[in-house]
């Protein structure tokens, strides 16, 4: 048994570091970082696996069980944060990509009004709104990052404070879809005339 | 001679429309019964084919979906615009991406394990 539950760690933390290779909004220091420690857990769970093989005793098993339980402790603070970098990861990658929208709208906004064919001003108030729902998004997801930043190996409840962070995310999210959402509007705006 | 007659004894003509009234109720009833027997066969038959027809099929009927796409009554200088059009068909792909989003990763779960162990000597 303790050897499968060893093997199902190593599985499940291999997993978590193919999913944290195909997020682009994670810098590459903290994917490196990540992806170290998570390769340095597999190694150890994998000697691990040997030092039960190994086991001539039911002390040396009770012991190899204990040391099993203590560091996955450490796993577990090392699981979370990954989670949240993964998360965290996908946010800012879509604040990236909506950031460029308003960079290129305001361009087009900017161009509309120096011809002066087009009253701009809605539209202009519209961007600094959109700009606005980036920036609590970012506040929610630095939120998130301090919550994660909680946990400790003695924390008794991981998943609390995961589940808290999460849901620190999912604010930060509904700020990107009502940026989007003003960016869609501002279009709509330019499109009509006065 | 005289033709004597027992008027009292006299046998009762069946009543002449009552009959036909009898044979008409009967072949009405039967009628009815075959046809509705007819009917409740035809609608199985139909319900069968149709749940084998059903089994059969391999690939879902496609779904299309229509994108609303809003009409411009009074159109500006800048409802054409080619920037502005590839503006907003990136954010509009960006929408779907958003929505797309998972930020739950229940695949991505951390497995429930009984660190716990005893040993019973």
């Amino acid at each position: 048994m303790l050897n499968h539950q060893d093997e199902v760690i190593k599985t499940y933390l291999t997993a978590l570091k193919l999913k944290l290779t195909g997020i682009s909004g994670l810098s590459n220091d903290e994917q490196h970082i990540l992806s170290l420690n998570l390769d340095n857990e597999i190694t150890w769970f994998g000697q691990h696996q040997e030092e039960l093989n190994k086991a001539g005793s039911l002390e040396d098993l009770v012991d190899a069980a204990g040391k099993s339980k203590e560091q996955y402790q450490k796993t577990e603070v090392l699981i979370y944060q990954t989670l949240g970098a993964i998360l965290a990861g996908k946010e800012t990658a879509l604040r990236e990509e909506i950031s460029q929208k308003i960079k290129s709208l305001k361009e087009k906004v900017g161009e509309i009004r120096l011809k002066g064919d087009k009253d701009t001003s809605l539209a202009e108030r519209w961007l600094l709104e959109a700009e606005n729902r980036l920036t609590k998004s970012q506040e929610k997801q630095f939120a998130a990052q301090q919550t994660l930043v909680k946990l400790k190996e003695s924390s008794l409840n991981k998943t609390r404070i995961y589940n808290e962070a999460q849901s620190s995310l999912e604010k930060s999210h509904q700020f990107l879809k009502e940026a989007n959402s003003y960016l869609k509007e501002i279009i709509r705006e330019l499109k009509h005339a006065d | 001679m005289p033709i004597e007659q027992d008027f009292e004894n006299l046998p009762i003509a069946p009543e002449k429309s009552a009959r036909p009234k009898k044979r008409l109720v009967v072949f009405v009833s039967v009628f009815g019964t075959a046809l509705v027997l007819l009917l409740a066969v035809a609608i199985f038959a139909g319900f069968n084919q149709k749940d084998s027809s059903q089994s059969i099929s391999e690939k879902p009927t496609p779904t299309t979906t229509t994108k609303f796409k809003e009409e411009i009554t009074s159109p500006s200088p800048y409802a054409t615009d080619a920037a502005l059009l590839k503006i907003e068909e990136e954010v509009g792909n960006l929408e779907e991406k958003i929505q797309a989003t998972d930020l739950k990763e229940v695949n991505l779960t951390p497995p429930l394990l009984e660190m716990e162990v005893n040993f019973e000597k």
